[in-house]
């Protein structure tokens, strides 16, 4: 297949951008797809810690541009799963370090090697996010159903516009379906309302998702949490398939008798 | 020296307190440096152009170390101090 770069963005920070790049490369990764998770945030570089691999780190995304190694030894290759590979960051430089082209360059080199790369951005409209973003093709944006991240994805949405990348899709992260339901939190409908892009997944706020990030192990690793369902569906969906979206009502609710009650196709 | 830090010498790294972060001694290439530390928690440690990964459960960690390359293979060993 030919090899498919999705850069993750938000132009608000805190929203999910790294947690969706490590579940998603783990999610696609493990069904077979050669994967690299390319961490664009040259300077506060977290998805090294995410994915758990952040003492196996040699040489960077940096060290690569400036030649202090070539690309394949500085990719991480990670254990757990067959196919999934960190380029990390440097932590001790900063966005300046690269330039567009070579950002270009970078991801073009990836292409014949991989079937994925999905770039981590950082927060931020400026130079970091036209770095994550000018080498892909295609672009996801993480939101929260909160109206100064909405406004930020909306920004961000333009951008990507301007700059060709398409499909542009929206993931919206951290709904909290009994805020949802009461009215006192923006549901999807109210998200999509106002940015004009397609949706890609809705993932429920989920306490597993912060012992996961302490632990570097992402919830699609392994485990049956609300999130982790989420991503992986994201997953199917960005290869092609027709994933219906979770229920989001109630989750925690359904308890032993809705256990009980799905057992007898109720 | 915190989680995250990094620090490059050509020649010996001596921290006097915790290290944490990624310690590379010798950075030229000299395989003859040293890294010394009173408290040793360093996940990765590096020498010359050699690197070496370390276990959290490894009897080292925590401890005052001396870590050197001998026969091409890192040797830790403890750091004694006279007053």
């Amino acid at each position: 297949m030919t090899c498919r770069v999705i850069v993750v963005t938000s132009g608000k920070g805190g929203v999910g951008k790294t947690t969706t790049t490590a579940n998603l490369s783990v999610a696609l990764a493990s069904r077979g797809y050669k994967v690299v998770a390319m961490d664009a945030d040259i300077g506060l570089r977290n998805l090294d810690v995410v994915l758990g691999l952040e003492n196996r780190i040699v040489y960077t995304l940096v060290d690569v541009v400036e030649g202090n190694c070539r690309l394949l030894q500085a990719l991480v290759r990670d254990k757990r799963v067959n196919n999934l590979h960190l380029l990390p960051a440097a932590q001790t430089r900063t966005k300046d370090a690269v330039t567009p082209e070579q950002m270009r360059t970078l991801c073009d080199e990836l292409r014949e090697h991989f079937d994925f790369v999905l770039v981590d951005s950082p927060a931020g409209i400026e130079g970091g996010f036209r770095n994550a973003a000018v080498g892909a093709d295609e672009a996801l944006v993480v939101t929260t159903p909160e109206v100064s991240a909405v406004r930020d994805a909306d920004r961000i949405i333009g951008m990507l516009e301007a700059m060709g990348k398409s499909p542009i899709r929206l993931i919206i992260n951290r709904i909290r379906p009994y805020m949802v339901k009461r009215g006192d939190m923006l549901d999807v409908g109210d998200v999509l309302d106002i940015l004009a892009v397609d949706l890609v997944g809705v993932v429920p706020d989920d306490d597993s998702v912060v012992t996961s990030t302490n632990r570097g192990e992402p919830l699609t690793l392994g485990g049956n949490s609300p999130a982790s369902k989420a991503f992986e569906n994201i997953s199917l969906r960005l290869c092609g398939e027709d994933v219906p979206f979770l229920n989001l009502d109630n989750p925690e609710k359904e308890g032993l008798f809705g256990k009980v009650k799905k057992l007898f196709g109720l | 020296m915190n989680d995250g830090a990094e620090v490059f010498a050509g020649g010996n790294i001596v921290v006097w307190g915790r290290l944490q972060g990624i310690a590379h001694a010798g950075s030229e290439g000299n395989a003859d440096a040293r890294i010394l530390t009173r408290v040793f928690e360093a996940s990765q440690v590096r020498i010359g152009r050699k690197v070496s990964y370390v276990d959290k459960d490894s009897s080292w960690w925590g401890k005052s170390v001396v870590i050197g390359i001998e026969d091409e293979t890192f040797i830790v060993r403890p750091l004694t101090i006279q007053s």
